[in-house]
């Protein structure tokens, strides 16, 4: 009806897609490469391990093969550098997912996973536990713990106004953020210059230094439950990108599918954090590089942007772990890396934002 | 004819409000039926409609659809019943005009799962019904306001409900297009989907409607057939203008509305 022009030629005329521009065989792909690197960052590292040698080592808790390693490689191999490889992709895929997720509920391109004052926070968790605790355990639970109360409270304020309720929730968690990142400075003017204050600055730079499997496992299941619950209600993010008023004339909840989003999203943000600490820039930009690679549509983007995640987050610690004779805080790298490779994408990109 | 849609003295104002958007709105809708509404700006139209879409709640009155009153029904099952297009729509990501039209199918779609290749099949088949296949890959933020209007009135004919609400669908399209869209409207109308519009143009009535509403200052002024209620002195109390209704030749046999101020 808008152009005479016949349909049937339009459609003749379309060029088809070169198949590795599709969508399936782009998370193929990167699922591929994640695989890849996986098993490439098992050598990386100062004790030297052989590819031979790993092989062995994996196939030696399947099959019984006598050791000719010593003990200690198997130790690097399962104790330090796997707990660590699979908190990079998981902390790496939570960050992205979350950060996808909340761009498609506040409609909003610029919008990271710390929107709701989640990191903030971790972040004054982080810091009231190392003054008044120091036990790594109680750290990762405070952390956690403040967290999820930050986001509880943005929700809760939101709630008890009347009027556009993405807009309250953004103008909440603004303020709540920054409310949290004072209390946070004060922690750190209160703490002890000579050895909690370098421990609070140390964990809001971030790092996977110390993380252990006993730390890992309750973080990895909250992350796993929560990115397969967004994966699920995927398609319907979509929906609720058109607006409050359309996607309740389209037939959702939008109260109850809003919940789900932000639960899910803050709880699997507040599980990485807790272990990482401060680790920006990944949320932010992981799901507009997925927009370039497979378009707007959650369907394809958000599995496109855990990927990404995970794989960018692992490349950025194994850098931060071999780079430099000492650990380089795993906050900087992601945006003194990511930065340059994202404005690159954008003068590249064909479209501004997306 | 069955009726399709119930309103019972319905009254909205907005919360802390102490002026009434509208009182005391009466009417039914029958199978076959175009409704379309004047009135000039501010007159309460779009929140009429919003209301028989429950997307704001009425504070008097009831609306019933299917024999429900449409507060007590699950949004799903409203999205099942009644398609609204909406006046004024902002895009924020570039969907391609297949994945806008797909939303139209979110009542179908389980919580936990994504729209089939049925529902596909059911939106390629509006698209093609209303001329615009063509579009289907291209990014709806990239194409015409008026095009974009018909990609919204794609959508909300795959959403497959028993009644539609068009806010000013005409208001983009060239001249053209806004006479192709109301005969594909009027056509689709007397096939049993009824439908109400709102129109700032009294021809509009006479090219597709078999009820019209004269709405101002929150009140139908009157409610009837358009040889009824399209007269110029009604015209002259809602718009304030001299306006001739007249009547074409036997070829067109129609009636047109001429402003002469």
């Amino acid at each position: 009806m808008t152009t005479r022009t016949d349909n049937k030629k339009c459609i003749d005329n379309k060029k088809p897609i070169a198949f590795w521009r599709e969508a399936p065989t782009i998370t193929l792909g990167l699922l591929l490469v994640l695989i890849i690197l996986f098993i490439i960052s098992f050598g990386l590292g100062r004790y030297s391990i052989s590819p031979v040698e790993l092989i062995q080592i994996f196939l030696s808790k399947i099959f019984p093969i006598t050791p000719t390693w010593p003990d200690i490689m198997e130790t690097v191999v399962f104790n330090i550098r796997l707990p660590r490889i699979l908190a990079a992709i998981l902390i790496g895929a939570a960050l992205a997912t979350a950060g996808a997720s909340f761009q498609g509920l506040f409609r909003n391109p610029l919008v990271s996973p710390q929107i709701l004052g989640v990191t903030a926070g971790a972040g004054f968790g982080a810091a009231l536990a190392i003054v008044f605790s120091g036990n790594p355990i109680v750290i990762q639970f405070s952390a956690f713990g403040i967290a999820i109360a930050a986001v509880g409270t943005s929700w809760l304020i939101s709630s008890r106004v009347r009027g556009n309720p993405t807009l309250t929730l953004v103008l909440a968690g603004m303020a709540i953020g920054s409310l949290f990142s004072a209390l946070t400075s004060l922690m750190q003017y209160m703490a002890d210059p000579e050895d909690e204050l370098p421990e609070i600055v140390f964990w809001l730079m971030g790092s996977l230094n110390s993380i252990e499997m006993k730390d890992l496992f309750p973080v990895a299941i909250i992350i796993l439950v929560g990115i397969t619950i967004l994966m699920l209600i995927r398609w319907r993010i979509n929906v609720l990108s058109m607006g409050e008023e359309e996607a309740k004339a389209l037939g959702i909840n939008t109260t109850q599918l809003r919940a789900i989003i932000i639960v899910c999203a803050s709880l699997i943000t507040a599980a990485a954090v807790s272990i990482s600490g401060m680790i920006g820039w990944v949320g932010l930009v992981m799901p507009h590089i997925g927009r370039m690679l497979v378009g707007p549509c959650n369907k394809k983007l958000l599995p496109v942007s855990a990927l990404l995640g995970g794989i960018y987050l692992l490349i950025i610690d194994n850098i931060c772990r071999t780079a430099l004779m000492v650990e380089i805080p795993i906050g900087i790298l992601t945006a003194i890396i990511g930065v340059p490779f994202f404005l690159y994408l954008i003068r590249k990109g064909k479209q501004g934002w997306v | 004819m069955g009726i399709k849609l119930e309103v019972k003295n319905a009254d909205f104002r907005y919360f802390g409000s102490k002026v009434d958007v509208f009182k005391g709105i009466s009417f039914t809708l029958s199978d076959g039926d175009n409704m379309c509404i004047l009135g000039p700006n501010g007159c309460g139209k779009t929140t009429l409609l919003k209301c028989i879409a429950n997307l704001l709640t009425l504070t008097g009155g009831e609306i019933i659809v299917d024999n429900h009153n449409i507060g007590q029904m699950k949004r799903h099952e409203i999205a099942k019943n009644i398609g609204y297009i909406p006046q004024l729509h902002t895009p924020t990501f570039p969907y391609t005009v297949l994945d806008a039209v797909l939303m139209g199918r979110t009542a179908y779609v389980g919580l936990m799962s994504t729209p089939s290749e049925e529902d596909i099949e059911i939106c390629r088949e509006s698209l093609r019904q209303l001329n615009i296949y063509h579009l289907c890959d291209r990014p709806y933020t990239e194409i015409s306001g008026g095009e974009r209007q018909m990609v919204m009135f794609a959508r909300v004919l795959a959403q497959q409900s028993s009644i539609l609400l068009l806010d000013e669908p005409t208001s983009h399209l060239d001249f053209g297009n806004q006479n192709r869209f109301l005969g594909i409207l009027k056509q689709i109308t007397r096939n049993g989907l009824p439908s109400i519009m709102t129109s700032h143009f009294p021809d509009h009535v006479f090219l597709v409607a078999n009820k019209v509403a004269i709405m101002n200052k929150g009140k139908f002024l009157a409610f009837g057939t358009p040889e009824e209620v399209v007269t110029e002195e009604n015209l002259y109390n809602i718009y304030g203008i001299k306006v001739k209704v007249l009547q074409l030749d036997s070829d067109i046999n129609r009636k047109i509305c001429v402003p002469i101020d």
